[in-house]
């Protein structure tokens, strides 16, 4: 935390002695509302998913918790319509149900669609702009109440399943994350802080 | 004679031209040839061709286990892909793995076409109403809770995932564990790869070649330089040893050149002399590797380096001379005297080097040329060359005292020698196995390369190089059928901790037969679509999404069976394109066995080499040590045949039985007691002392014809024995240099030539005293 707080001053400092152009502008304002969420090693909510596909007639509904720690454990907790935890720390995934009692465990590399996504979230999560700028390009689309970033995969291959990620919140609080999938499916996450 | 004189002589500027010419014909022509093949026999049978062919080129000589480490996890990794992209471009690998598998459809749209043939879950029931419904349930499932949804078609034309239950099936168990996508050891600590290189294992230098661009990859690349890559295989071995090998010659060369040099300055006290004595032996090696150019169109590096140990007897001949040489004599005249000797010697040492030009070992061939060649040439040169360097003044100061001694009869010391060969002759009988049958104890130790190997391959769970099963049939068809039926025993067999993994190929391609017995299962479009709405009722599946399901089970109905061409040409057919061949109409294939811990229960289950079974065990190693003692036999009878022929020219050019049999005995009985001398040391023989003792022959024979030749007076005799005692010493010394190495190769030449002149001397000078001078005036 203190070493990302540390190259965030060091980033700014040198922004300061350049002549600030627009693109510098939009950096620094990115820069600040990621900086917001690098403060924050520890997090705790409740989610509500929302998903629609191509070939489903209907959206699907889930809810569950969420935790991360910084700065690579992050825990999808899903309690309805079963039980199932997804644990992702560092670069194991490990998928326990206890609906089924089947319990996985496989490396984050060995799926890289799901690894990109993991790792904009962490990115996100630690303020870490570099990172996620490495395989997004990110922009900030005006919203009247916070703030609202779009993450485009810069990976062509990618492309053609990931379209963009719209992550919305105030504060160094995440209130929606958005996955829209290139053939048409998305998966919409609202996120209330639990204490 | 004047410098200026021996210039122009004639016969001079014939053997500079011949110098010359040999030199740039060979320095254009002469190409060195390192494969091993020209020293195996052309097998026989198919199975043994077959064999030859797995020893030398198969998958598993040719693959390379690669660590890489010296980094946390996660950069070793970006590192592995890194480094198994680079390897994939060169042009040294055919493969490259490190545990990144590409499972999408498109990868390979063969095998994606072929799902419902090739998965072995894909039986009756699989269409069934249940068994959909299940399977939709799951996609469901994975839909639901999946962060990223996969892409749409692959689930709409595969619900029940029977191409990826075919790949993944076919992946080993104990495989290495998944860390950040790639191949791990236990601890984490170390990224691991596979390579297998296009070059085959014995092509040395092509291995080296690959060898160097790693390492140049190593040191240049910015994202690998931090790194430690740790490699080994076979090839690696191999190579390893000949550089050892190399080494230690090129350092031993210099020292023995040197104490040689300074032996004969001390001897000869005469710089000219000293540098004129190398003349002849340096004409034969160039004229023999320019002869076996010439009539084979390369040299093999064996020939090469046993060929210049067999020539190696020319540093005798002008000793010889020097030793004759008399004050205020020519040396032509010298030379006269001693020449029916040192003809005579050159005749019979080449009798036996004449049997092995019939051999149908290229190798051994091109080495009875070489050796036959070269000594002819160092002949020549001795007796018309060098007398023209040698003063008339000329003489031998240095006498030995006591050398007088020597030339008396000692009946008991000569009795003695006898007796000594007949306890060699039973002890040698006697001794049961005389042959080192394990090729492999005769390269450099390579300790630590060996504990790397057995770490890297554990961790990998690389294949056995060693032991593999051999599955044979008449057809591919019935090749596949019968790997089909071996499959519940080797799984039995994994169960039963006999070995942990095998690989089969009927796994990844099944039999015709099975294929199409699976075709008569998939229902046609009606039933099927009709199983599947009923599956999905209440299921949020929007209507016809599983068309393209529907459809391929249509289409697959009517696949022709999948056939091994097709397969083989698939990337995941290209990994296994060493498992099958065809030799002759006759189709085997390979079963790699990895970690195999009870050999005894292998064994009892599967004949080793028992030529006309199915399914037999094979053990390379054994099979290229057998191989490797055919050589030899071969060998040796092709030695005991121009031992006859030396017999037979030592008659006739003596013309008489009784004097020839007093040159030939004196070479058996130090042969037989050198052979009992190495037994004794702990040595076992193998081809390189056998070839040493085709030299304690030539030498022995030599030693022989001079003393036993007409010996005139005291002086003459004087002179001989001088001539005797030089070339004995020359020789020991420098062979006693190369029996200290440490490479077991170069030692075995060493000590057996060292010793072996030693009782050739003993032999010559004591085993058969000089008969009266009127027997042979020769």
């Amino acid at each position: 935390m203190l070493s990302s707080l540390r190259s965030f001053y060091r980033y700014g400092m040198c922004l300061l002695l350049l002549p600030l152009s627009v693109i510098a502008a939009e950096d620094v304002e990115l820069s600040a509302i990621l900086a917001e969420f690098a403060k924050q090693t520890e997090f705790h909510g409740h989610f509500k998913e929302e998903k629609i596909s191509g070939i489903l007639a209907q959206s699907l509904e889930l809810e569950g918790e969420l935790s991360y720690r910084a700065p690579a454990y992050l825990e999808k907790h899903i309690r309805k319509p079963y039980d199932e935890r997804q644990i992702i720390d560092g670069d194991q995934v490990i998928i326990e149900n206890s609906t089924d009692g089947q319990r996985r465990v496989l490396s984050l590399g060995t799926v890289p669609e799901l690894k990109i996504v993991v790792d904009s979230l962490r990115a996100t999560l630690a303020g870490n702009l570099k990172a996620l700028q490495e395989n997004y390009r990110v922009s900030r689309l005006p919203e009247a109440d916070g703030w609202h970033l779009r993450l485009r995969p810069r990976d062509e291959e990618l492309g053609e399943t990931l379209r963009e990620i719209h992550i919305q919140g105030r504060g160094q609080h995440i209130g929606e994350f958005r996955i829209v999938q290139t053939g048409g499916g998305e998966s919409r996450v609202v996120i209330t802080a639990l204490p | 004679m004047p410098l200026m004189a021996v210039i122009r002589h004639p016969v001079f500027l014939v053997w500079l031209l011949m110098f010359l010419l040999a030199g740039a014909y060979t320095a254009w022509q002469t190409r060195l040839v390192t494969d091993m093949s020209q020293f195996l026999p052309t097998g026989a049978s198919p199975l043994q061709t077959v064999l030859l062919e797995q020893v030398r080129t198969g998958a598993a000589s040719r693959l390379l286990l690669l660590g890489l480490d010296g980094a946390p996890a996660e950069q070793l990794a970006a590192a592995s892909n890194h480094l198994r992209g680079k390897l994939e471009a060169s042009a040294h690998f055919d493969l490259v793995q490190n545990g990144v598998e590409d499972l999408a459809p498109d990868a390979q749209p063969v095998l994606f076409r072929y799902r419902y043939l090739l998965n072995p879950a894909v039986q009756a029931d699989y269409f069934s109403v249940d068994n959909l419904r299940a399977a939709l349930q799951r996609q469901l499932r994975i839909l639901t809770s999946s962060f990223v949804q996969l892409k749409q078609n692959d689930v709409r034309g595969d619900p029940g995932s029977a191409y990826l239950g075919y790949l993944l099936g076919l992946r080993p168990q104990g495989g290495p564990q998944l860390s950040h996508g790639v191949w791990f050891g236990i601890d984490g600590s170390e990224a691991l790869l596979l390579a297998r290189t296009q070059a085959p294992a014995f092509s040395l230098e092509a291995q080296q070649q690959v060898m160097a661009y790693l390492q140049d990859l190593m040191q240049q690349d910015e994202m690998l330089r931090p790194l430690r890559l740790q490699i080994s295989g076979p090839a690696l071995f191999a190579q390893q040893a000949k550089s050892i090998i190399a080494g230690e010659v090129s350092r031993i060369s210099i020292v023995t050149t040197v104490v040689m040099l300074l032996f004969l300055a001390l001897v000869l006290r005469n710089s000219t002399l000293v540098f004129c004595s190398a003349l002849p032996l340096l004409s034969g090696i160039l004229a023999a590797v320019a002869v076996v150019t010439f009539v084979y169109g390369s040299i093999h590096g064996i020939t090469l380096a046993f060929g210049v140990t067999l020539v190696g007897v020319a540093v005798d001949y002008p000793i010889h001379l020097f030793a004759h040489k008399r004050a205020a004599e020519s040396a032509s005249a010298s030379l006269r005297r001693i020449w029916p000797t040192l003809r005579l010697g050159l005749i019979t040492t080449a009798m036996g080097y004449l049997a092995m030009l019939f051999s149908d070992f290229t190798g051994l061939a091109q080495l009875g040329v070489f050796a036959i060649a070269g000594l002819t040439v160092a002949v020549a040169v001795t007796r018309w060359v060098m007398p023209l360097l040698v003063a008339d003044s000329w003489e031998a100061r240095w006498r030995m005292p006591g050398l007088k001694q020597l030339t008396r009869n000692y009946w008991p010391l000569s009795s003695g020698l006898w007796l000594l060969t007949a306890f060699a002759l039973w002890y040698v009988l006697a001794h049961g196995n005389i042959w080192e049958d394990d090729i492999a104890a005769l390269n450099p130790e390579q300790k630590t390369q060996k504990v790397l190997d057995s770490h890297l391959r554990q961790q990998l769970g690389a294949p056995d190089t060693r032991h593999f099963l051999l599955v044979q049939a008449e057809s591919e068809e019935a090749l596949l059928l019968r790997c089909e039926q071996l499959q519940p025993k080797l799984d039995a067999m994994v169960d039963a901790g006999v070995f942990s993994h095998f690989e089969l190929i009927s796994r990844y391609l099944p039999s015709a037969a099975n294929q199409r017995q699976r075709q008569q299962e998939l229902p046609d479009a009606r039933r099927l679509q009709q199983a599947l709405t009923e599956a999905s009722a209440g299921l949020p599946f929007k209507p016809g999404t599983f068309e393209p399901f529907v459809a391929a089970v249509q289409a697959s109905r009517d696949l022709p069976p999948l056939n091994l061409a097709t397969f083989a040409a698939t990337p995941l057919g290209r990994q296994l394109s060493n498992l099958v061949f065809d030799y002759q109409g006759q189709w085997f294939s390979l079963v790699p066995l990895t970690q195999i811990k009870d050999y005894t229960a292998l064994a009892k289950d599967f004949p080793p080499l028992a030529n006309d079974a199915p399914v037999m065990l094979l053990d390379l190693k054994a099979q290229s040590n057998t191989l490797m003692s055919h050589y030899r036999d071969r060998a040796l009878w092709l030695f005991a045949l121009g031992a006859g022929g030396i017999l037979l020219v030592l008659v006739l050019g003596l013309r008489s039985f009784p004097g020839a049999l007093r040159v030939f005995m004196p070479v058996v009985g130090s042969l037989l007691v050198t052979v009992m001398v190495l037994l004794l040391a702990g040595e076992r023989l193998s081809l390189f002392h056998l070839a040493s003792l085709l030299l304690v022959i030539g030498i022995g024979l030599d030693y022989s014809l001079f003393f036993q030749r007409y010996q005139g007076n005291a002086v003459e005799r004087n002179q001989t024995l001088w001539a005797l005692v030089v070339c004995a010493m020359t020789t020991i010394l420098v062979f006693g240099i190369l029996a200290g190495a440490t490479t077991p190769v170069l030692h075995a030449i060493g000590l057996t030539v060292c010793v072996g002149t030693l009782f050739s001397f003993a032999y010559a000078v004591f085993g058969a005293p000089a008969s009266s001078p009127s027997v042979h005036q020769i």
